[in-house]
């Protein structure tokens, strides 16, 4: 994740407010709508670390192709990433 | 800058489909104003962000002993001072 939790958290609550008080919205649920925001923040700011994982998992896998090819770690996870980014269409 | 401009793009966009969806939420304006009042939001608090990142990091630099970034103790260190910044927002 780019960003910090607490930030994504303070963020949730600054769009909220920022959004009644520019009159853009009105809601009777600020606190519900604040949670809601907060978990679209999160599912989306953690694209990226679901992908590394998933990343991971996969290079687990070709451990041994790696070493017999001499291809290193960091150039397979890059080529990898890049390939499931795509594919995800998945936006950093 | 933190996030890219398609990052902030898509989050605005997932932010305006969310209010979209709930019934206690009123628009005043329409949807796009909205959806780029938020883009404005979210780039105003990243440039707050940017100075949180800075002002945790000075920490860590400006302790005696040399703490290498990256290491544990460096992101366990980041993640405190970080938090205390937010804090003070």
């Amino acid at each position: 994740m780019s960003l910090q939790k607490e930030f994504i958290l303070y963020l949730s609550k600054r769009i909220v407010d920022q959004l009644i008080k520019r009159e853009m919205i009105e809601t009777k649920a600020p606190a519900s709508l604040q949670e809601r925001i907060l978990s679209v923040l999160e599912e989306e700011m953690s694209q990226e670390d679901k992908v590394n994982e998933e990343v991971r998992g996969i290079l687990k896998d070709y451990a041994d192709e790696m070493r017999r090819t001499g291809i290193s770690y960091q150039e397979m996870f890059k080529a990898v990433k890049n390939k499931l980014i795509k594919e995800k269409k998945v936006i950093l | 800058m933190r996030l890219s401009r398609e990052k902030i793009n898509r989050l605005s966009h997932l932010v305006t489909e969310e209010l979209v969806k709930l019934d206690d939420v009123e628009f005043i304006e329409d949807r796009n104003t909205i959806r780029l009042e938020i883009v404005k939001i979210i780039n105003e608090e990243l440039k707050k962000e940017e100075a949180i990142d800075k002002e945790a990091k000075r920490k860590i630099e400006s302790m005696k002993k040399s703490i290498p970034e990256g290491s544990l103790e460096w992101e366990i260190l980041y993640r405190k001072y970080y938090t205390e910044e937010v804090k003070k927002l």
